[in-house]
């Protein structure tokens, strides 16, 4: 395909300047995206083990929780399905928008609480969303929206550079001497494979980030003001099912209301179920989870009358609402993985990792082509060091203090209320002390420690669950459950070990002029590096 | 001819995708909901109309850059914009 020259040469500084001023944030939000895909098992595997509560026991539990605690009569939420590892009771109160968790004690009591679980799955999906930025949700909300803006036209252009030379050189990786084209071609196979995946994701990002701006201004311009007309004529008319009512009745159990479900979409897997008004005469339950029939295996759910297991609603089901509605639950699902099941949580793991990798291959190609305009033997510039102290510090300061996070999590009192701000807390510490040592030692002479000190952060986190397994006096405790996370942690410190080794090598080769060379003044040697005398 | 540097006037062409580019999303998304398929009310509509914004928004922010100058693109791009929109209203008052 011809495109003319000053194209591609405009397309070029698009690109790079696109790229560079989002690619850091995106960073965090794709290393921290593609572990919010494993949230569950996360979860299990900060979770200390607890008693299982039969699910045949709900309805006599569901009157001693609205018993106990009043606040819980508008809706209790339930999960059954296998991603967590027991079912358990949750509900928020509705006047301090707290959360609440009840389970049984070891004696049959019930134990009500602040919720223990999910605080770090919780914590990695709010760091996702914020790009790492230690700012109030609702400002870096409306950040990456404006970065996924930049994103989207960074990918668009930097298709348009390559489209020249895409089917040449599309799949050759070529891996030698010249460590400049083998990058590069390493950032455009990533980009390219991923291609849609990352255009989904720019999209979805700013719809997400600015939905209620822009129905704002389509009820002004589009829809005259009738928007709410609009929506209200879209939603059914409720009926007295989830009413508050007066009196006492008795509630299906979890496996009648499954079963009610079965019966219109056979092999429905539940995953939690949602009782509104509970132990009340016009009780419902929404049973929610996914549908085998739905190729896309997106999340769904059914409202049933919890007394009698009446089905109210299932037009959330495929091939029952709209052809507009099966479009948005389809956006979401492609943004958030949630079709397809494992594999594509898998994939979409990987891709999320490959994307973190795109960022940082393309900063370092930016350095690397401005050391070129500049002429060979000329002393790298103050802008290339420093977007090299910023790129080497962010990267692996964003994975050693997410891999602390994650690791601390069963180091800590499991009763414990304060644990939510430790997690962000532990990963903004990590972050920041690794962007202050690439600054303050320059990027040659901290960047392979800093990967060093990715690769220990990561690889404390399976070392806590064999601490756990071998000295039991320590409190400590290991799930079986969620051996993937000591694995998979296991492999990546492997990997930034390799890493840091191969890095401490390359500098101690580098030229003295380039932005990774050692010189001027002495540092720490890096770790694993040949010792060289002057 | 010289090839023209088009990377010359690159904020004023970033802004007129910005601006009139986010009049022409509003107008294209409003020709989907009066104009496109289905009755506007049609339950889910609104959102993929609102979905439709953001990737017109996009597109236009992407190729903005292609205009021999920024007084071209506000021309061209406005001059869109209020095509497009003269268009929805009307869709909106006869359809």
């Amino acid at each position: 395909m011809r495109i003319r020259p000053e194209v591609v040469k405009l397309y070029k500084g698009v690109h790079s300047w696109t790229g560079l001023i989002c690619g850091l944030l995106l960073f965090v939000a794709f290393y921290a995206g593609a572990l919010t895909m494993f949230t569950g098992t996360l979860a299990a595997w900060a979770e200390p083990p607890r008693a299982t509560i039969a699910l045949a026991d709900v309805p006599a539990l569901l009157d001693r929780i609205v018993a106990e605690r009043p606040e819980a009569g508008e809706e209790i939420h339930l999960y059954v399905g296998d991603s967590h590892a027991e079912p358990r009771f949750f509900w928020w109160d509705p006047e301090t928008n707290k959360q609440y968790v009840a389970s049984l004690g070891p004696d049959g009591r019930l134990d009500i609480g602040p919720p223990y679980s999910s605080r770090l799955a919780r914590s990695v999906d709010l760091i996702h969303r914020a790009g790492g930025l230690p700012i109030d949700r609702d400002t870096s909300l409306t950040i990456m929206g404006v970065v996924a803006l930049l994103y989207f036209v960074a990918i668009l252009s930097g298709l348009i550079i390559v489209l020249k030379s895409l089917v040449r050189d599309l799949f050759a990786l070529r891996v030698g001497r010249n460590l400049k084209r083998m990058w590069l071609d390493a950032h455009n196979v990533v980009g390219i494979v991923s291609l849609p995946f990352h255009l989904f994701m720019a999209i979805s990002t700013a719809a997400f980030a600015f939905d209620a701006d822009i129905l704002n201004l389509q009820d002004r311009f589009v829809y005259a003001g009738r928007l709410d007309e609009i929506v209200d004529a879209a939603v059914p008319a409720p009926a007295d099912a989830g009413k508050p009512s007066d009196g006492r009745a008795t509630m299906l159990p979890p496996a009648a209301l499954i079963e009610r479900v079965r019966a219109i979409s056979p092999g429905f897997e539940a995953e939690t179920i949602t009782y509104i008004q509970p132990g009340r005469p016009h009780a419902a339950a929404i049973v929610a989870g996914r549908d085998p029939a739905d190729l896309s295996a997106r999340n769904t759910g059914v409202t049933l009358e919890a007394t009698t297991g009446r089905v109210l609603d299932e037009s959330e089901l495929p091939r029952r609402g709209t052809a507009w509605n099966a479009m948005v639950a389809g956006f979401s699902a492609l943004h958030f993985g949630t079709f397809g099941g494992t594999p594509v949580r898998w994939f979409y793991f990987l891709l999320g990792l490959g994307g973190a990798f795109l960022f940082y291959s393309g900063n370092l190609l930016w350095i690397e082509s401005r050391r070129r305009r500049a002429g060979s033997g000329r002393r790298a510039d103050l802008a290339s060091r420093l977007m090299a102290s910023a790129t080497t510090g962010i990267a692996f300061g964003c994975i050693a203090g997410l891999s602390l996070s994650i690791a601390s999590a069963k180091w800590f009192p499991a009763a414990w209320t304060g644990l939510a701000g430790w997690h962000s807390g532990l990963f903004h510490a990590g972050l920041a002390m690794a962007l202050l040592a690439a600054f303050a030692f320059g990027p040659g002479r901290s960047v392979a420690w800093l990967m060093a000190f990715a690769a220990a952060a990561t690889a404390a986190i399976p070392l806590t669950s064999l601490a756990a397994v071998l000295v039991p006096g320590l409190g400590l405790w290991n799930s079986p459950g969620a051996l993937g996370v000591d694995l998979v942690a296991g492999a990546g410190a492997l990997a930034l070990a390799w890493g840091a080794r191969a890095t401490a090598r390359r500098i101690a080769a580098a030229p003295p002029e380039s932005v990774w060379s050692r010189a001027p003044g002495a540092g720490p040697p890096p770790p694993g590096a040949p010792i060289v005398s002057a | 001819m010289n090839a023209p540097d088009l990377g010359r006037h690159w904020l004023a062409k970033a802004l007129a995708g910005l601006l009139p580019g986010l009049a022409i999303a509003i107008g294209v998304s409003g020709l989907l909901v009066w104009a496109g398929p289905g009755a506007p009310e049609a339950p889910g509509k609104y959102m993929v109309a609102m979905w439709a914004v953001v990737l017109v928004w996009m597109l236009v922010l992407t190729f903005c850059f292609l205009f021999r100058s920024g007084w071209r693109a506000w021309a061209w791009l406005g001059g869109a914009a209020i095509l497009v929109n003269a268009a929805m209203v009307a869709c909106r008052a006869w359809l």
